[in-house]
């Protein structure tokens, strides 16, 4: 979808906590506190993202349509905790968004500013 | 102990969330509460210094995106205001107009109310300044006499310093052309009343001021520099006023400025001289009332004691001299308060009409525009339906009812 792939650029570069949220989400449905935890283990507590920040980036892609609040809930859960989930917009943007930065390392590689990948690299899912 | 630092952390997170606007607020405020609450629990472990990073990414992310929130609402509501005036251009016009031609009234009036009613007369204590008029037949104050000024200066306890002053037209000969030239003859009092000391020289010295004296003259700073050069040797030379010889003794400072001159009796005072009364002169019987007296009433004295002192004395004299006086007594009122007596009533007006709720100005204008108000307000009402109906961010539907609109601007 040439297109639909040129409208996506429009959306980027993204910021670097709003890829971090939509990686989060790419995986599975997650509220508030555990997209914090998602984020924080997966860049090795180099990122710890303040609540202020995290639902400033909620709410605007709950605006934008790249995620959309989950209906399922636990009976258990704290009635305040809301799960969110990535919709397919959501899921295209941020691959879109993972291509573009795999391109720029890609060309970093090409001049040997950086080794060959391992072939055991964990990739985000 | 965990319970009570908990309940501390809640409301200092409470206070942290005012910065973020109420819909924010209202849509995250509980859930963001919560995932504070377990990161402290999570953090707690970290020991002190973790808590304090915590609270600093929190205070520090509170304090980003607040703002972020807050300019995007702002960006939210003048786009749609822009659209609004955009959908209708001649009302939009109208209300333009109508905004720039109010706000310039507006200041200009003010700039006016500024100078003339609020802004301080240019003397030091200004507030104490006072002046003496005698009461005519029909109870209005009038001008006063040398005799009644000399009286009322000699016997008051509560005034510090009076002066009395007629006006002045002299020919200024010499140096360069002839002109006339308007000014004040004053009492040797004058500049101690007003609190104003010359810049060069002296002012007058009692013995200048009675008939005979030696003719001396101060210069207002204009006059010295534009007819003089700002000749710095000014003080000791003579100068031809109306072919008579006058030693210029003092030249005025820069700021000070007559204006009560120009007020009161309608002169650009450049020139000023001392009145070289003496009760027995023609123009100084006591009922010759073609001078003006001002006072400076004692520090702590209130206006309403002095004028009551000054109103007994000028009564007593009165009683004294009965065929002189046609109803007796005087009339003391503050110089900042006489010299706005014309403008004063209309411009305080003028300000109270702006601040009351509902002046019949304000009614007359909002009827005007009612008209259009109705015609937008069933447009408006079906775009809020529109967005209802398309799912629009549910907090902001409301703002759109209250975001600026032209008829909004134009009764704001």
């Amino acid at each position: 979808m040439p297109d639909a792939d040129a409208d996506l650029q429009r959306f980027l570069p993204l910021s670097a906590a709003t890829f971090h949220v939509l990686v989060a989400l790419a995986g599975e449905e997650l509220h508030g506190y555990a997209i914090l935890k998602e984020v924080a283990e997966r860049t090795g507590g180099e990122v710890e993202l303040a609540t202020g920040t995290l639902y400033g980036i909620v709410k605007r892609l709950l605006e934008e349509g790249w995620i959309a609040e989950s209906r399922r809930r636990s009976p258990l859960a704290d009635p305040r905790r809301r799960t969110y989930r990535l919709t397919d917009l959501g899921r295209r943007v941020v691959t879109a968004e993972a291509e573009r930065l795999e391109g720029l390392v890609a060309m970093a590689r090409s001049r040997n500013l950086l080794a060959a990948p391992a072939s055991n690299t964990r990739r985000p899912s | 102990v965990s319970e009570r630092s908990r309940s501390r952390a809640s409301r200092l997170f409470r206070a942290l969330l005012r910065l973020f606007p109420t819909d924010f607020r209202e849509d995250f405020g509980s859930e963001m509460e919560e995932v504070f609450h377990r990161q402290r629990r999570a953090a707690g472990a970290g020991g002190k210094r973790r808590q304090a990073g915590l609270w600093a990414r929190t205070l520090a992310g509170a304090l980003s995106t607040g703002l972020r929130e807050h300019l995007a609402l702002l960006r939210h509501d003048l786009r749609l205001a822009v659209r609004s005036l955009a959908r209708r251009p001649g009302f939009a016009a109208a209300a333009v107009l109508t905004l720039a031609l109010g706000l310039g009234a507006n200041t200009a009036l003010f700039s006016v109310l500024e100078a003339v009613v609020l802004r301080p007369l240019p003397y030091p204590e200004p507030e104490r300044l006072v002046v003496v008029g005698e009461k005519e037949a029909d109870g209005r104050p009038s001008s006063t006499s040398y005799p009644t000024y000399a009286d009322l200066a000699a016997e008051s306890r509560t005034v510090e310093a009076m002066t009395a002053f007629g006006t002045s037209m002299v020919g200024l000969a010499g140096e360069g052309e002839p002109e006339l030239v308007e000014g004040l003859r004053v009492t040797h009092t004058f500049f101690a009343t007003f609190g104003v000391a010359p810049a060069l020289g002296r002012g007058f010295l009692p013995e200048e001021d009675r008939p005979g004296a030696e003719r001396v003259a101060v210069l207002s700073h204009g006059l010295w520099r534009r007819r003089f050069g700002a000749d710095p040797a000014i003080v000791g030379r003579q100068i031809d006023l109306s072919g008579l010889q006058f030693t210029v003794v003092g030249v005025l400072p820069a700021d000070f400025a007559p204006s009560f001159a120009a007020t009161l009796r309608g002169v650009d005072a450049q020139v000023f001289l001392p009145l070289r009364y003496a009760g027995t002169d023609p123009p100084a019987c006591r009922t010759c009332r073609h001078l003006v007296a001002l006072a400076r009433i004692r520090r702590g004295v209130a206006l309403a004691e002095a004028g009551a002192e000054l109103d007994g004395l000028a009564q007593a004299l009165a009683r004294e001299h009965p065929q002189d006086y046609p109803a007796g007594g005087a009339i003391v009122r503050p110089l900042q308060q006489e010299m706005t007596s014309g403008p004063r009533p209309l411009l305080l007006l003028w300000a109270r009409a702006r601040r009351a709720p509902s002046s019949p100005a304000r009614t007359r204008w909002a009827s005007g525009c009612a008209s259009e108000a109705r015609m937008l307000r069933s447009a408006r009402w079906w775009a809020w339906w529109v967005t209802c109906a398309i799912g629009a961010w549910r907090r902001r539907r409301p703002s759109r009812l209250t975001c600026p609109t032209p008829s909004s601007a134009t009764f704001g």
